[in-house]
């Protein structure tokens, strides 16, 4: 792990100590005039073709996973009954039941609320899913949670899948007043996943309301308790088991692990192909042993120039 | 950077196109084309909570089986199954379960008469050797009386309850006592009992009259008789056969 990474992958210090360093935005619009730093590597003979080649690999990498409906393979990680046997549908008691959450509740079996998994599952799809393409486009990720039981644990996911976590006291102005707190040019997480939405007095944690201030677009796990209107991917679920956070942190680590290595692939390739030239073919990538040689991890067929990749 | 403080307006997303297209905000930020690409199933705004006044109540459905009625009528006879639940085990089968199976595969066989379904139940059971303890034959000495409960088995939530509740109101229903019974059987507060008269206690020939201690069979003297029910010690217990009980007028 490189010493700079390390340094900025403080974790439950009690701040987000990742943005620490001033970075470049890395701007997701492909129609810049200004190339990235990255693609072009010697701006030599072909003057023309190189800056637009490298934008041409850029928007490439960063639009192709937009153009399937399952770049991740997202829906092979869990099922519907994977997520009963990890207890994901028991909720709280039929009092402690907020109004808003109604949509997501099944029903209730002797007063205890049981939640809805066909809505949990199509709801966790698309949180996944979105949380691969941030961690695709390296954006930085914070996972939040107030529950002590899975303090450790989210702070060990986070470290392990390469992001930050925030499991302590919140302080008010973390996110709001960053420059302040954090020091001048701070880069904000571009996304937040909440496993658990209340903190310790069960009101909703600060960080909600915040990140909907800040534009960042939030993942939750929300119980019967919990209010999902702020949250712009809640999962209905059981925040309390330790079969259903395990179960979530689990997911979340390998959908992040595996966008990552997914942008990895995608770069060698791009970066491959631009070397041998637009003109000559593709003959397939080069490092072999770095595809699919990611553990439990099943490779999926990388697109290739040449055919429309069939969505799985 | 431009942003908009207001969580309350719109969707995250909302405010985020507004400003790009305004030309305040320069740069897309980085998850707009995702958000663009993989929208939510619900547009994330913002709703005041509001309390739900007179008789609105949420449209939540209680999850209650046909199994049900079987389960609560077995709770009601036999009270808490006597094999403790070992939830370990995904596929365990709890007493009750069996019965309910048990019940079911009668009833297929052409039965109707649920009684009869009931008891022919238990002895099926009781042949391939689950111990099934009637809760009535423990407890006869509580005056059923005092307890004003209600019996239908529809009333499923006072009845089932999950199967580790205390069986003591099950066992105080299950008895088969006559409301007329306070006179007869009461304890005084020094916990010796007084009965009078064994006009109720023919229902059941196998009932057992549990007398707490044998030696104070005889009026008590203390003066705080009141006909109401004490839990037992169980220490006192000496159950004794209904025809050789020494039982006072």
């Amino acid at each position: 792990m490189a010493p700079a990474a390390s340094v900025s992958r403080l974790l439950g210090a009690g701040v987000c100590a990742g943005p620490l360093r001033p970075r470049l935005l890395q701007s997701a619009t492909p129609g810049r005039a200004r190339p990235s730093g990255r693609t072009l590597a010697s701006a030599a003979t072909p003057a023309v073709r190189e800056p637009e080649g490298s934008i041409d690999l850029n928007d490439r990498i960063l639009n192709e996973p937009l153009k399937h409906s399952d770049f991740f393979n997202v829906k092979e990680l869990f099922s519907v009954r994977s997520l009963f046997d990890a207890r994901v549908h028991l909720g709280h008691k039929a009092g402690c039941r907020h109004r808003f959450m109604e949509p997501y509740i099944f029903g209730s079996r002797l007063d205890q609320d049981i939640i809805d998994l066909e809505q949990t599952a199509a709801h966790l799809w698309l949180a996944l899913n979105f949380t691969a393409h941030v961690a695709y486009r390296k954006g930085i990720i914070l996972f939040v949670g107030r529950n002590r039981q899975f303090s450790h644990l989210i702070e060990t996911t986070a470290r392990d899948c390469g992001e930050y976590a925030h499991t302590r006291y919140f302080k008010g102005g973390l996110l709001t007043n960053a420059p302040l707190l954090l020091g001048p040019k701070v880069r904000l997480p571009d996304l937040i996943i909440f496993l658990h939405t209340l903190n310790n007095v069960f009101e909703p944690h600060v960080a909600v309301r915040d990140a909907a201030k800040m534009q960042i677009p939030t993942v939750g796990i929300v119980d019967t308790n919990c209010n999902p209107c702020l949250i712009t991917y809640p999962v209905p679920g059981n925040d309390d088991s330790p079969p259903s956070v395990h179960l979530f942190c689990r997911l979340f680590q390998t959908i992040i692990n595996r966008a990552k290595q997914k942008r990895r692939h995608m770069e060698a390739l791009y970066r491959l192909q631009g070397q041998e030239g637009p003109g000559a073919r593709g003959g397939g990538p080069a490092h072999p042993p770095s595809l699919g040689a990611y553990p439990g991890d099943r490779s999926s067929p990388l697109p290739e120039e040449s055919g429309s990749h069939a969505c799985p | 950077m431009a942003g908009s403080r207001l969580q309350t307006v719109g969707s995250v997303f909302s405010r985020t196109r507004d400003l790009l297209r305004a030309g305040v905000l320069k740069e897309k930020p980085l998850w707009f084309d995702i958000y663009n690409a993989f929208p939510p199933l619900r547009e994330p705004v913002f709703r005041r909570t509001r309390l739900r006044y007179g008789k609105a109540k949420a449209a939540i459905q209680d999850i209650l089986y046909p199994e049900d009625r079987i389960r609560a009528k077995f709770y009601l006879a036999y009270g808490s199954g006597q094999k403790a639940f070992d939830l370990f085990n995904p596929n365990f089968k709890s007493t009750c379960q069996q019965f309910v199976e048990k019940y079911i595969e009668l009833q297929k066989l052409g039965e109707t008469d649920e009684e009869k379904l009931f008891v022919e139940t238990g002895k099926a059971l009781l042949a391939e050797g689950v111990i099934l303890r009637r809760v009535g034959e423990a407890r006869t000495q509580k005056a059923g009386s005092h307890v004003s409960w209600e019996s239908e088995p529809s009333d499923v939530k006072s009845q089932t309850v999950l199967e580790n509740n205390k069986p003591l109101p099950e066992a105080l229903q299950g008895q088969h006592m006559e409301p007329s019974e306070e006179q007869s059987k009461g304890q005084c507060c020094c916990g010796c009992i007084l009965s009078s008269g064994t006009a109720g206690l023919e229902n059941s020939s196998s009932l057992l009259l549990i007398l707490p201690c044998m030696e104070t069979a005889q009026f008590c003297s203390c003066q705080q008789y009141r006909g109401m029910p004490v839990s037992p010690r169980p220490h006192q217990y000496i159950p004794v056969l209904l025809n050789q009980a020494r039982i006072l007028p």
